[in-house]
C-alpha cells in the first residue's frame, strides 16, 4: 500500500484533511501544536487504498521542538511515497520554503493552498497554475473545513500514484557548500544526499548519526571539511538563501488587492492585559464555575447519579444480576462494595462523565476560537517567574481537562528543562476537570472555602515552580508564538470534538476502573485492604480528617477523578463538611498524579523523573494538608 | 537614511523593513528564520506591552523582549 504524509506548518488544517481522507477524527483546534503525535489512518482514494499519516506541524527540516522532531522522524523512517504539503494560502510566502525543502529532500509533493476562502476574503490572489509550472508539482486550492478541493486533491493523488514510482520535481539549487558536501556521501538515505549533506552541515544530531553509520572514514573526513567551512558562514546564510529562492519563485504570483483590514476590537482586547484579564475572569466564572461546576457537577450529576443511575438503572441491573448469577466472587466483583456496577459504572457515568463532558465543551470553544495562544501571550510574564515561557500555558491549560493530555502536549516546549518543569506542575498543582468541577460543586456552598482552595493550589503552583526553577540547571528559552486569527467556532465541530474526547476518555478509564474493582476485591479477600485502610486512616487523622476519607485517597492512587467522585459521595452522606472538606479537597488536588498520567510521564520523561515527581507531589500534598489543618484550627477561623 | 531601531525602540503602529538579525545566539536565530522573520521583510509593531506583537503579511507573531531586541529595523518614513 502506498503511503501519504500530510506535512505543513502548525495550524494550517492537516488534521481536517486527515479526517476528510480517512474518516478518523484527529483533534482539530485553532492553535499551533494541537497535534503532537502521528495519527495513522487508511483512505480509499478513487478505489485505491492508501495509508495516510497526520503529523504535528513543522516549520522546516531543522526542527527545534519535540513535535517537529516527531514529524521529521516520520519522514526519515517511513519514507512516504507522497507528501501533501498543506499550506495556509494567505501566508504562502512564509510557507513556500518548506515546499522547496520537501522537493529537495526527494519527495513527491503536492502543494495544497488551504483556507483559500480566508485568503480570498483578505484580497489575496494566487496564480496557482503558473506556480505549479514553476515548481513542477501539482498545486491545488482548497478549504478543507468547508469540504472544498477534496475531490481535486483525490484526483491529483490518483494521477500521481498511477505510475510505479511517483514522479518527482526537479530540486532547486542548493548552497554551493551543500552541493559539494553531498558529493562526499555514498550511502543510501531516506532523504536526498543534498538534504542529508545540509543537515550534516547544520550538525543535526540525527543526520550525523545516520551518516556515521553509512559512510566510510574518507567520506566522513571529506564531509568534515565542509562542516568546518559551513561553520565559518553566518548562521542565516543558508536559510536566507532558501527564502530568496521561494521569493523568486513566487515573484508576481502572489497578489494582495485592496487595503488590509484593521484588527477588530476583540482582537485588540485579547492582547491587552486588562482586556485579557477581563476575558479570563469571564471564562472562569461563566465557563468553569457556572457551566462546569454548577451545571455539570451540580445539576447533571444530581440528575444522572441520583435519579437515573442510582434510582432506576443500578437497582434494576443489580437485582437482575443477583437473580441470574450464583452468589460468589463474580457477583461480588460486579455488585459488591467496590463492584463494577455498583461503584465503577455509577462513578464514571453518573459523576465523572457529566463533569468532564461539560469541561471538554467549554475547552473546545476556547481552543477553536484561538483564545489559548493569546492567553499564553499575556501569561508569559507570569510564567517567566517560574522558568517557563508563555508556550507552557497550553499544556498546563490542557491539564485542566486531563493531566494525561497535558503531559503529552509538553512536547510543544523547546527544552528538556521546560518539559520537566511543566510535567511536574501538571502532576502537582493542576487539578483535572473531574476534580475541578466536583470540588467547585462541593465548595460552592461556602465560597470562602472555594477561594481558599484556589489560593492554596495557586501558592503551591508558584512555590513548586519557583523552587524547581532554582534547582534545575539551565534557563528559560525565549518566547515565540504565532497568534492565529480569532475565529468563530462552528457548533458541529465543537460537538464532534467534545464527543470524540468523551469517547477517548471513556475508553481510557473503563478498563482502569474494572481493574480497580477487581484489585480492591482481591485486597479485601486477602485482608490487605483493611491494613492499607488502617494506615491511610492514620494519615487522614493526622490531617484532622475522618476515617472514611481513607477510601477516597485509596481511589486517588489509581485515578484522580475516582478520588474526586469518592469525595463527592462522602460529602453527600455527610461524612465530611466545612473545613475538613476544604482540607480533603486540597490534599486530593495536590495528590499523586493518577496511574494514566504516571504512565505517560514514564514514557515521555523516563521512569526516574516520573517516580521522583510522584514522590514529591505526595509529600507536597501531605505537607500542605497538614499546615492547612493547623491553620484552620486557629481560633480566628 | 533613517537610523536603525530595534523592535523595542520602534513606536507602536509603525512599519519598518528588517535589516539585520543581530544575534550570535543560534537558537534564537534559527527560530526567527523558521517563523519567516528574515531580513528584507516588512513588519508592523502592533504592541509592545506586555510582550512584543508584530505583524508581517497575514501572520501575527508574539515574542518576548530578549528576542525582539535583536531585530533591527529601518522604519518607513
Amino acid at each position: 500500500m502506498k503511503t501519504i504524509a500530510l506535512i505543513g506548518n502548525p495550524n494550517v488544517g492537516k488534521s481536517v484533511l486527515f479526517y476528510r481522507l480517512t474518516g478518523s477524527y484527529a483533534t482539530v483546534s485553532n492553535y499551533p501544536g494541537t497535534t503532537v503525535e502521528i495519527s495513522r489512518g487508511r483512505a480509499n482514494i478513487l478505489g485505491k487504498l492508501y495509508t495516510v499519516y497526520d503529523t504535528p506541524g513543522m516549520y522546516s527540516f531543522s526542527p527545534f521542538t519535540e513535535e517537529e522532531k516527531v514529524t521529521r522522524r516520520l519522514l526519515m523512517e517511513q519514507s512516504p511515497d507522497l507528501v501533501i504539503h498543506v499550506a495556509d494560502a494567505k501566508n504562502l510566502p512564509r510557507m513556500l520554503p518548506l515546499t522547496i525543502e520537501l522537493i529537495n529532500a526527494g519527495f513527491a509533493v503536492i502543494l495544497v493552498l488551504n483556507m483559500i476562502d480566508e485568503a480570498e476574503k483578505a484580497g489575496v490572489y494566487i496564480r496557482k497554475n503558473e506556480l505549479a509550472r514553476r515548481l513542477k508539482i501539482p498545486v491545488l486550492e482548497a478549504a478543507f473545513l468547508r469540504g472544498r478541493g477534496i475531490l481535486q486533491l483525490k484526483k491529483a493523488i490518483a494521477k500521481l500514484s498511477s505510475g510505479l514510482v511517483m514522479q518527482k520535481a526537479q530540486p532547486a539549487k542548493e548552497h554551493y557548500l551543500v552541493s559539494k558536501a553531498a558529493r562526499c556521501l555514498q550511502g543510501s538515505y531516506p532523504f536526498s544526499k543534498e538534504m542529508m549533506a545540509r543537515l550534516c552541515l547544520e550538525e543535526d544530531p540525527e543526520a550525523v548519526k545516520l551518516a556515521k553509520q553509512q559512510e566510510t572514514r574518507e567520506a566522513l573526513d571529506c564531509l568534515a571539511a565542509y562542516v568546518r567551512a559551513a561553520g565559518e558562514l553566518p548562521d542565516w546564510e543558508m536559510p536566507l538563501m532558501r527564502y530568496r529562492q521561494a521569493e523568486s519563485i513566487l515573484a508576481g504570483l502572489y497578489l494582495v488587492r485592496g487595503k488590509k483590514k484593521k484588527d477588530g476590537l476583540l482582537e485588540k482586547a485579547t492582547l491587552d492585559p486588562l482586556g485579557g484579564l477581563l476575558i479570563t475572569a469571564l471564562v472562569i466564572y461563566f465557563g468553569l464555575y457556572l457551566f462546569v461546576g454548577r451545571f455539570g457537577a451540580g445539576v447533571l450529576v444530581a440528575l444522572l447519579e441520583e435519579k437515573i443511575l442510582g434510582g432506576i438503572v443500578i437497582p434494576a441491573v443489580t437485582g437482575w444480576l443477583e437473580k441470574v448469577l450464583p452468589a460468589g466472587a463474580l457477583l461480588d466483583i460486579l455488585t459488591g462494595e467496590f463492584g463494577i456496577v455498583t461503584m465503577a459504572l455509577r462513578y464514571i457515568l453518573g459523576i465523572i462523565l457529566p463533569v468532564t463532558g461539560t469541561f471538554f465543551l467549554v475547552f473546545a470553544l476556547l481552543e477553536d476560537s484561538g483564545y489559548l495562544p493569546r492567553l499564553a501571550f499575556f501569561a508569559d510574564s507570569l510564567m517567566r517567574r517560574i522558568g517557563l515561557n508563555g508556550r507552557a500555558v497550553i499544556p498546563l491549560a490542557l491539564g485542566f481537562g486531563c493531566g494525561t493530555m497535558g503531559v503529552l502536549v509538553t512536547r510543544t516546549l523547546e527544552s528538556r528543562r521546560e518539559r520537566l518543569l511543566a510535567s511536574f506542575l501538571l502532576a502537582a498543582a493542576i487539578p483535572c476537570s473531574a476534580q475541578l468541577g466536583l470540588i467547585m460543586a462541593l465548595l460552592a456552598g461556602e465560597p470562602i472555602y472555594l477561594l481558599f482552595w484556589a489560593l492554596v493550589v495557586a501558592v503551591v503552583f508558584f512555590l513548586a515552580g519557583k523552587l524547581l526553577d532554582c534547582l534545575l540547571p539551565g534557563s528559560r528559552t525565549p518566547y515565540f508564538m504565532e497568534l492565529p486569527p480569532l475565529r468563530l467556532p462552528g457548533l458541529y465541530a465543537l460537538l464532534k470534538k467534545t464527543f470524540a474526547r468523551m469517547y477517548w476518555y471513556l475508553k481510557e478509564v473503563m478498563p482502569v476502573f474494572t481493574l480497580i474493582a477487581v484489585l480492591l476485591w482481591l485486597l479485601q479477600q486477602a485482608k490487605l485492604l483493611q491494613v492499607l485502610i488502617f494506615f491511610l486512616q492514620k494519615a487522614a487523622a493526622s490531617l484532622g480528617l475522618p476515617p472514611e476519607t481513607a477510601g477516597v485517597f485509596l481511589y486517588g492512587f489509581f485515578r484522580r477523578d475516582y478520588g474526586a467522585a469518592g469525595l463527592w459521595e462522602l460529602h453527600r452522606t455527610g461524612a465530611v463538611s466545612g473545613s475538613r472538606l476544604l482540607v480533603a479537597s486540597v490534599v486530593l488536588t495536590l495528590f499523586l498524579p493518577c496511574s494514566a498520567q504516571l504512565a505517560v510521564m514514564v514514557r515521555e520523561r523516563g521512569i526516574i523523573a516520573a517516580l521522583t515527581i510522584a514522590a514529591c507531589t505526595a509529600l507536597i500534598a501531605y505537607t500542605a494538608g497538614f499546615l492547612l489543618n493547623l491553620l484552620l484550627r486557629l481560633p480566628v477561623f | 537614511m533613517p537610523a536603525l531601531l530595534n523592535l523595542l525602540q520602534m513606536p507602536v503602529g509603525k512599519t519598518g523593513k528588517i535589516v539585520e538579525l543581530a544575534t550570535e545566539n543560534r537558537t534564537i536565530l534559527k527560530k526567527l528564520l523558521a517563523l519567516g522573520i528574515v531580513p528584507g521583510l516588512y513588519v508592523t509593531l502592533l504592541r509592545n506591552y506586555p510582550g512584543i506583537v508584530i505583524q508581517t503579511g497575514f501572520t501575527t507573531v508574539a515574542l518576548d523582549r530578549t528576542a525582539a531586541v535583536f531585530i533591527l529595523v529601518c522604519p518607513e518614513a
